[in-house]
């Protein structure tokens, strides 16, 4: 190793960085924490740990001033501090084995997680009434506004505009059919009433329905609450006006319109994702505990129908028992109607192997480590 | 005897004597002195730093690409297969959201709907007054035909009646082929805000309606020959697929994690 | 006779709290004992009566206590038997506890003593329609965000519903004699069935028959609004939801059995010998039941019973007062007599801690579970984890510490046990995501045990930093063999806290579909591996010494009973399955504590009497320095 290189990570392998890492860490941690009262679970985890800064916003500006480092910050400078100190220090010998392990699994999973943030699918929810098929889960954060092209018969083509995308007077040309969508007005929280709820005609609103408006509200950050959003959209092709919609993802009716000869429909909705096979939802099952209405256990046999790969089959799913089919995981997390509706949580995550591997290098490192301390001291009291 | 070196692995017996063992990391400290104690040195933190913040900067661009982007993609119609008993979720245009076909009275005006009403109808009475017809449909029989009148009968301040009872209360008749039953429940005698329901539940195959108009006594004897045409006019498109109406996403529904 | 001296006195106490283990005597009179142990099924479990009466009694005051008048207070069990068998006398007791005075002002003040005020069932009686309406719009705001009075008014409605469902538990509270109704009904059902058959056959019917039945049918059915505890055992019942049945639902399958239920029956009678006040004829009908039962159902049997003794028992209370005397017997050691009293500190340690363990075991044996299986358990078993490594620390260094540190925790933790038992049924069911053994065994026991070590190193960093400021107890010796000890104890939360935590990580992966979710619980159980991670990297860079070491291991304290309780309080995410906001004082208390011995223990090493000392020994033999390994 040359000299120059050496003087460049000598302060990235500092045990002082480390510690300041770590405690930074814990700060963000215990802030974190604190705050997901305030703005729920999600939200939080955006915030302080998939960020690089935490930002403080003054009043009266819209300028966002970084004062703390943020989880990726945090999480990448121990790495590189991590390995830097291995490279710097490389020492192979039996007594620095499980140290050497404890830190690589801590690597892998640190670098796993990094990975599945960035890369991978978001969580999303299946849900199912008894009897339904679905091929599709939704998002249980982000909404899209759907621009379909219906007019072959065998398949449908999706424009998803993600809801980050929609905001007052946007304007959003589609990579299709010269097609451009203006965004007049979008509540990125709404609520349904009747029209003669209104406080005033004047109100802001938007049509909906036949006696439908939907009113603005603030965005609500309560863990069992999602943002509904709803919006008045306008068509454009070519410059000219095909029409002007009021749409709500409350009640997510798609609207049929016919420009140049295609059939098209625009909705506004959950963010979908849509999976090479189907779920179809057999039974529910809430099991109570006898004279109580305690849960005993949850459970949906389910129907899987995947004819690409021939598999028409059927599986149960129940707590701590997820289905696990072509990289997606399906879970039982909730449930509704009465016990005839099923809520399966979906993820995919293709490194999910990774905490268990390095799981298992951590706990053989630390157990190795201790162990041998312990063993020494034991020794060393005996001999005593 | 004790250990005096060793720089992350260290055993619990600590040092003899007053020289604390060092760590491992003062060999950069005395690296430098040996070296003529070379002042890039403590400046040498800063070079990587901007490597680093270089690198941040084309992860963070890697990122915020990811959730802007607008998708585009194919979806087979009619679902994934067309095998499957029930219909598909695929985008066709949307099911009826209620496989049920009415005649809506003269006079009588549509509400907005919602996941719980399939139909909603508000009507004008005299002096003001207003009467709500609901048209609600639940899968299976619902918990049955007298816990359900019953539930009605709590509503006027009734009490509830065992099933031979409600038996003798109960007019039954065939809509469209479709075992139906009609109840009239008023309020009791003294009661200090008088009102009637006139309530009928039908039992197809697969899910019991509920069609119940609520309103002060006068107005519902008035509606009373609209309301039995309206019901007497339901006619339930075949259903196969045994599908509930779609409901949407976004009921509260229940955590299994729930206490 | 000196060696003997400690084992006399260790022993004397340990049998002292034995002999409060003991089954009580049975007393003449009805066989409370035998009631007491009648197995009934109440949220999902069977237990004794005597638990539904503790679990009762403390929904509706803080003592969990039947009051008599004049300021005795009955046997749970037979305060039960009160409110089962004589409601009219137990309408009157003042079971109904208020504590906050916007609420006793709702009723006008009766008799107060201190800030609870007690009234019986008869004297809320005229408030129910006020009751029932505050708490219905008590209860339209969020759980969260209500109010002491929100929260009180619908903490007594709810506690006087549940009197009103125990009241009707094996009987319809407003029969005079239940027994001869059950024994009317009984004559009534036959004719009434034919009278029902022949009127459905057209054929003419007895009117008479009729009526009589219908009006018990529909007495019944009323009856069935009442349903929470179910005394009624079906041994034809296959499922296990078949298998009890509330005294309403057994009578109204009867009609179709033509006759009423033995079990039924057999309440019956107990109801009619207690309100006439034949002893005897109680005391028969028991032990008829119990050969009854151990008959048909015995494994039904066998643990309503060993639960009645181990609630009389209490073994965790015994356990308490034991570490209390271990304490004073440890702490004195360190003043007089060292090699008795610590000599007996350690045995009476070992005697109380072998209590802790039975009783600890019991549970997992009435439970069919892992020992954490909730707040309460969890309390439980860190106490026991901790005085587990305390008696290991004592048998090395044999310097008392261990014993101290045993004590003191063994103490705390039973206390906070103790005030978290008044919180409902601490043998509960496990809602669905927790029915899983593997996990509880592994992840929770985990988690229990890091907490444990946490808090040991913590009293050790205390006691460190007391010593060396306080006494002059604290050479060179001393302060290093404490030294080890936390680095030891540290070691060993480490390494069961991260195991521990990844090992939830996989569960929670297994059930949410996450490894890792940013979960209050979660990111407290991080913040503990964190702050263990910095503890030890700062020794091993020499940042901390021994009492840099101490000070670290307090604020693991902060630490940890943050993780432990406080993220129970914030009432988000997935593990909030405790809500206890009156423990919220008291953590802070806690908190406020350890940051001022963190205080005390920065106080630069010169001003500690234990370094003076040591300093002023070293002088008068050796010219050396003595701050070597003490610095930081």
């Amino acid at each position: 190793m040359t000299s120059e290189l050496a003087r460049w990570l000598k302060p990235i392998t500092s045990l002082k960085l480390t510690i300041f890492c770590l405690a930074c860490a814990m700060v963000l941690v215990f802030v974190g924490t604190l705050d997901q009262v305030h703005i729920g679970v999600f939200e939080a985890e955006n915030r302080y740990f998939k960020s690089f800064f935490l930002f403080f916003t003054p009043p009266h500006t819209d300028l966002r001033i970084p004062w703390f480092p943020g989880g990726y910050i945090v999480g990448s400078l121990l790495l590189v501090n991590l390995i830097a100190a291995h490279i710097a220090r490389f020492r192979l010998s039996w007594k620095k084995a499980g140290i050497l392990l404890l830190h690589s699994g801590l690597i892998l999973l640190l670098v796993g997680q990094l990975f599945a943030d960035l890369f991978v699918d978001l969580e999303s929810q299946m849900r199912l009434d008894q009897g339904q098929t679905k091929n599709y889960s939704e998002s249980l954060y982000y909404d899209e506004l759907a621009v379909i092209d219906t007019t072959d018969p065998d398949s449908d083509r999706v424009i998803s505009i993600p809801d980050s995308r929609l905001h007052h007077g946007s304007k959003i040309d589609l990579p299709v059919d010269a097609l451009q969508v203006v965004v007049n007005e979008y509540y990125s929280n709404s609520a349904l009433i009747s029209q003669d709820q209104l406080p005033s005609p004047n109100y802001p609103h938007l049509r909906v329905g036949p006696m439908a408006v939907a009113v603005q509200l603030e965005k609500t950050y309560k863990e069992n609450e999602r943002n509904l959003p709803s919006a008045g959209v306008s068509i454009f092709q070519n410059g000219q006006l095909i029409g002007t919609w009021s749409l709500a993802a409350g009640f997510p009716r798609p609207v049929s319109f016919q420009v140049g000869g295609k059939g098209y429909q625009i909705v506004l909705r959950p963010k979908r994702f849509y999976k090479p096979f189907a779920v179809q939802l057999l039974q529910f099952r809430h099991d109570r505990y006898a004279g109580t209405d305690v849960a005993k256990n949850f459970s949906s046999r389910i129907r899987l129908l995947d004819p690409a790969k021939h598999e028409d089959r059927e599986s149960l799913i129940f707590m701590n028992n997820p289905l696990r089919y072509r990289g997606y995981t399906f879970y039982q997390a909730g449930f509704d109607n009465n016990d005839t509706t099923t809520v399966l949580q979906v993820a995919q995550n293709p490194s999910w192997l990774v905490p268990y591997i390095s799981c298992g290098l951590i706990v053989v490192g630390m157990l190795l480590q201790f162990g041998m301390h312990l063993f020494s001291f034991v020794k060393r009291r005996v001999i005593a | 005897m004790a250990d005096t070196h060793s720089d992350t692995g260290v055993s619990p017996v600590i040092v003899v004597g007053p020289r604390a063992r060092r760590p491992c990391h003062d060999h950069g400290r005395d690296a430098r002195v040996t070296q003529g104690g070379m002042p890039g040195s403590r400046r040498s933190r800063h070079l990587p730093v901007s490597r680093i913040l270089l690198a941040y900067a084309a992860a963070f661009a890697l990122v915020s690409c990811n959730n802007d982007k607008i998708e585009v993609y194919l979806i087979p119609k009619q679902g994934v297969t067309v095998a499957m008993q029930s219909g598909s979720a695929g985008l066709q245009p949307p099911p009826p959201s209620n496989p049920a076909k009415w005649v809506k009275p003269e006079g009588w005006n549509e509400q907005p709907l919602s996941e719980m009403r399939l139909g909603s109808f508000k009507v004008d009475g005299p002096n003001a007054t207003s009467g709500d017809v609901s048209v609600t449909a639940f899968p299976g029989d619902a918990g049955g035909l007298a816990p359900n009148v019953n539930r009605w009968r709590s509503q006027l301040q009734l009490p509830a009646l065992a099933e031979d009872q409600l038996q003798q209360s109960i007019q039954r008749i065939e809509v469209g082929g479709v075992p139906t039953y009609l109840v009239d429940i008023q309020t009791p005698e003294n009661a200090p805000k008088p009102a009637r329901i006139l309530g009928a539940v039908l039992d197809t195959s697969d899910r019991v309606w509920f069609v119940k108009m609520t309103g002060s006594p006068d107005l519902i004897e008035s509606q009373r020959e609209k309301f039995l045409d309206f019901v007497k006019s339901f006619r339930f498109t075949a259903v196969t697929d045994g599908q509930a109406p779609e409901t949407g996403s976004s009921n509260k529904p229940k955590s299994t994690n729930d206490k | 006779m000196r060696k003997f001296a400690p084992w006399f006195m260790s022993l004397v106490l340990l049998l002292w709290a034995g002999s409060k283990m003991l089954p009580p005597k049975q007393s003449p009179g009805f066989d409370v004992n035998g009631f007491g142990s009648l197995p009934v099924l109440v949220g999902g479990r069977v237990m004794p009566m005597d638990t539904l009466a503790r679990v009762s009694l403390s929904e509706m005051n803080h003592h969990g206590t039947y009051p008599t008048g004049n300021g005795q207070t009955e046997q749970p069990s037979r305060g039960l038997m009160e409110i089962l068998m004589m409601p009219e006398h137990s309408d009157t007791a003042k079971l109904f506890e208020v504590s906050n005075q916007e609420i006793v002002d709702l009723f006008g003040s009766q008799d107060s003593k201190g800030q609870f005020v007690s009234y019986s069932f008869d004297e809320l009686k005229p408030f129910f329609g006020e009751i029932e309406k505050q708490s219905a719009s008590a209860e339209q705001t969020d759980p969260e965000a209500r109010n002491p009075f929100q929260r009180g008014i619908i903490k007594l409605r709810d506690s006087l519903r549940l009197y009103l469902q125990v009241k009707n538990t094996i009987q319809a509270e407003d029969s005079p004699d239940f027994g001869k109704e059950l024994l009317a009904y009984e004559t009534v059902i036959q004719p009434g069935l034919q009278a029902v058959r022949d009127r459905d056959a057209k054929k003419p019917f007895n009117q008479q028959d009729l009526e009589r039945i219908l009006l018990f049918i529909q007495r019944y059915k009323n009856l069935t609004l009442a349903k929470y505890a179910y005394a009624i055992p079906n041994p034809l019942g296959t499922q296990e939801n078949d298998g009890w049945q509330h005294v309403s639902e057994s009578l109204l399958s009867s009609v179709s059995g033509g006759h009423v239920p033995y079990a039924a029956m057999v309440y019956g009678r107990l109801i009619s010998a207690y309100r006439n006040g034949d002893v005897e004829g109680f005391n028969a009908v028991i032990r008829e039941y119990e050969s009854y039962l151990s008959k048909t159902i015995p494994e039904k049997l066998n643990r309503p019973r060993l639960e009645f003794l181990f609630n009389q028992a209490q073994p965790f209370l015994q356990a308490m007062t034991l570490y209390i005397s271990v304490l004073i017997l440890a702490l004195f050691s360190w003043l007089v007599w060292p090699k008795t009293l610590s000599k007996a500190a350690i045995i009476l340690l070992l005697g109380a801690f072998l209590i802790h363990t039975l009783g600890l075991i019991t549970r997992m044996y009435l439970q069919g579970r892992p020992p954490v299986t909730n707040l309460y358990s969890s309390a439980i078993f860190v106490g026991w984890a901790s005085v587990l490594l305390c008696i290991v620390l004592e048998r090395f260094y044999k310097n008392g510490i261990g014993s101290v540190c045993g004590a003191v925790i063994g103490f705390v933790t039973l206390l906070i046990a103790h005030n978290l038992q008044l919180d409902g049924d601490s043998l509960e069911m496990l809602r669905a995501v927790l029915d899983t053994n593997g996990w509880l065994a592994t992840h929770v026991v985990g988690e229990a045990m890091g907490y444990s070590a946490m808090f040991l190193a913590g009293l050790i960093g205390i006691i460190f930093i007391c010593r060396g400021l306080f006494t002059t107890s604290f050479d060179e010796t001393t302060s290093k063999s404490l030294g080890r000890m936390m680095y030891g104890v540290v070691c060993f939360a480490t390494l069961f806290s991260l195991v521990a935590t990844i090992l939830g990580g996989i569960w929670a992966d297994q059930s949410w579909g996450r490894f890792w979710g940013w979960d209050p619980k979660e990111n407290g159980a991080l913040l503990i591996v964190l702050w263990n991670a910095i503890t030890l990297h700062a020794r091993w860079g020499g940042y901390a010494r021994e009492r840099g070491l101490a000070l670290m291991a307090v604020f693991g304290n902060i630490v940890t009973s943050l993780s432990w309780f406080g993220v129970n309080m914030l009432g988000v995410g997935l593990h909030s399955y405790g809500f206890m906001d009156q423990a919220f004082g008291p953590l802070v208390a806690f908190i406020v504590s350890q940051l001022a011995i963190i205080g005390l223990g920065l106080i630069p090493l010169k001003y500690w009497r234990g370094i003076q000392a040591r300093n002023r020994q070293s002088s008068l033999t050796d010219a050396r320095p003595a701050l070597a390994g003490t610095d930081r």
